[in-house]
């Protein structure tokens, strides 16, 4: 094993590898991935076929596939890390990492790490189910392998919010409800609020609509389509709709955002690079303000006067 | 190196934990931090390897401000807790720790080894952690304490829980240690323990430091009269009755080893006493002053710690 490792991480692996619920978490994993695809795709394509083979069918599995995994790394990421540093306080450990020269980001990095291997060992074991998809010419390779970005990029931001939970409440059960609260904000949060902006905008705009009691066709000014790209960025659903827009050419995002949030207003956004690319790089920053804070919570001890 | 602390205070809220302590902890000292439970013997100790911040005043080595490099380079913290990991074996979890010092691998084995030597756990390199008892993890985590070498070494506890055998063991390596040259600074409540190992003490009661130095010197000066055991040739009454009479002696009592009382009086007044015994034709055969243990001393200092008790139990930062 290599040596210059994360001392907790690679302490992790060794605990990680010596465990047969590892390598039972994954093989269920992989199991009901590939069970699923196979029953979705026989149903679908049986359905289809009547009419002669319809790549639309595999399409249509491969995003419901991809969802629920999406689905699952939201459900699993807090669950597993949110309790790692507390763990650490309740084994009576942490003080004991925290007077060696590891600096409290490697014992936050390593824990994150440590946290995410299940999950992203998951991620990378379910990359050849979703390979079935580029035979059936759904998607191409280059498609699976963003999505695997996306979502190892998602896991990523999800685990580090968790541990800054970990780090900040000394209670588990606390850190455990933080995290999901925060996964929940950025999930509903974002569009609840891009949804109250809107409607405070539109009743500002044309006050018929408090007479009428209903809603009157409004089109958002180029700024507020901003705000409300900006707000979506935020969004793992938001970037994982876009990302299955651009791989299969529909337009769920914007029609989910129009029947769902903007009734019957045509909804646009106008961010210049593909929102989930932007989703990738906002989550990839969010990760580092995360950990940083968490290292900096974690080692309270400043000796300033002496 | 010398540790010293310099009006450290920290302050839980309104809770004083520690209240203008200070404290000189010489090189090569094996020292002995006394006091009742809150008295705030942890938070110093945690104060001392960096895991809290004092409130004001500070921690000096050698002179200089504890960094928190110098802190992990040269401190070595052995907490009341054991903190392990179950399913580690015993050469994992000590490669870990090599680990979190960075000590490059190729010497790790060798440290490891020689480690497990002087804590008598060499038999036990490839067993898994929870199959040790309380006295072999209390002795791993002293060998985890040790591995980058520090200088000075800190235990909370260290006995705390221990049967009498893995006390004696806990004990032997300590004095071992101590023989390497490094400082060795003891918490503990089992006094007698330490008035054994001890160079120095330093007795805290509530957050202040009541006394502190050499084990010998606090004993002389804390005894304000010496305790004198004079064993009698026949029947004690005559010897009980002439102590009486005399003003520099207290009350007589009945002992195991004879008549036992307090004398006000140095070495000149002690051999006048004799002197005048004999003369009274009062057959004496032995004479001798019973030495005053830590415990008393201990006792007498601390004597309102039934009021004490606001420290360490408090010492948990805020926190949902």
């Amino acid at each position: 094993m290599n040596n210059n490792l994360n001392p907790v991480f690679r302490r992790e692996i060794i605990t990680a590898l010596r465990s047969w619920r590892t390598f039972f978490a994954v093989s269920i994993y992989v199991g009901a991935l590939l069970a699923i695809a196979a029953l979705l795709l026989f149903v679908v394509i049986r359905i289809d076929f009547v009419h002669g083979f319809n790549p639309q069918s595999a399409i249509t599995v491969y995003n419901l596939l991809s969802g629920i995994q999406l689905g699952l790394i939201l459900l699993l990421v807090p669950a597993i890390t949110a309790g790692q540093i507390n763990g650490e306080r309740e084994r009576q450990t942490l003080d004991l990492m925290l007077v060696t020269k590891m600096s409290a980001l490697t014992i936050v990095t390593g824990k994150l790490l440590s946290a995410l291997m299940l999950v992203l060992l998951m991620i990378l074991a379910g990359v050849p189910v979703f390979g079935v998809f580029v035979y059936f010419g759904a998607v191409s390779a280059l498609n699976i392998m963003a999505l695997t970005v996306f979502m190892l990029v998602t896991a990523t931001m999800v685990g580090s919010v968790s541990i800054l939970c970990s780090v900040l409440f000394r209670r588990t059960m606390i850190a455990y409800v933080a995290s999901y609260f925060v996964v929940l904000a950025l999930l509903a949060g974002t569009i609840s609020a891009a949804g109250i902006t809107f409607y405070v905008l539109a009743a500002s705009h044309d006050s018929r609509m408090h007479l009428s009691g209903g809603f009157v066709p409004f089109v958002l000014s180029t700024q507020w389509r901003e705000i409300f790209t900006w707000l979506m960025s935020f969004n793992p659903l938001a970037g994982f709709m876009s990302l299955q827009d651009a791989q299969t050419g529909a337009s769920s995002l914007e029609s989910f955002l129009a029947v769902f949030i903007f009734r019957f207003t045509e909804v646009r956004l106008t961010s210049a690079a593909p929102l989930w690319l932007v989703n990738i790089v906002i989550n990839m920053g969010l990760s580092c303000v995360f950990v940083a804070i968490s290292a900096w919570a974690l080692k309270p001890a400043r000796r300033a006067v002496s | 190196m010398m540790l010293e602390l310099v009006d450290l205070v920290k302050k839980f809220g309104r809770t004083t934990a520690l209240d203008g302590v200070n404290l000189c902890v010489a090189p090569r000292s094996i020292f002995g931090f006394v006091g009742p439970n809150g008295a705030g013997k942890t938070t110093a100790i945690k104060i001392i390897t960096g895991l809290i911040a004092p409130t004001s005043g500070g921690v000096r080595l050698n002179g200089e401000g504890l960094t928190d490099r110098t802190c992990a380079e040269k401190i070595g913290y052995m907490p009341d807790f054991f903190g392990v990991y179950d399913n580690l074996k015993v050469n994992e979890y000590m490669d870990f720790y090599a680990g979190t010092y960075y000590i490059p691998y190729a010497k790790r084995r060798g440290i490891i080894h020689e480690l497990l030597e002087t804590v008598n756990l060499s038999d036990k390199y490839d067993a898994y952690v929870d199959s040790l008892s309380r006295g072999m993890k209390q002795r791993l985590c002293l060998a985890r304490s040790l591995v980058h070498d520090p200088d000075i070494l800190v235990l909370d506890e260290p006995a705390s829980g221990l049967d009498p055998r893995s006390r004696v063991e806990m004990k032997a390596v300590l004095r071992r240690l101590s023989g390497t040259g490094k400082t060795v600074i003891v918490s503990s409540h089992i006094l007698p323990e330490l008035s054994e190992m001890c160079t120095d003490i330093g007795v805290i009661s509530r957050g202040k430091i009541v006394a502190a130095g050499n084990v010998e010197d606090i004993l002389r000066n804390l005894q304000s009269a010496r305790i004198l055991q004079m064993r009698p040739l026949g029947e004690p009454d005559a010897l009980i009755n002439f102590l009486r009479s005399l003003p520099e002696a207290g009350e007589p009592a009945l002992a195991s080893g004879g008549i036992e009382f307090s004398f006000a009086g140095d070495d000149t007044a002690l051999a006048g006493l004799i002197a005048a015994v004999t003369a009274q034709g009062i057959g004496i055969t032995a004479v001798s002053e019973k030495q005053g243990s830590l415990e008393d001393v201990y006792m007498q200092l601390t004597s309102f710690s039934g009021e004490g008790g606001h420290a360490d139990e408090q010492q948990s930062e805020p926190g949902i």
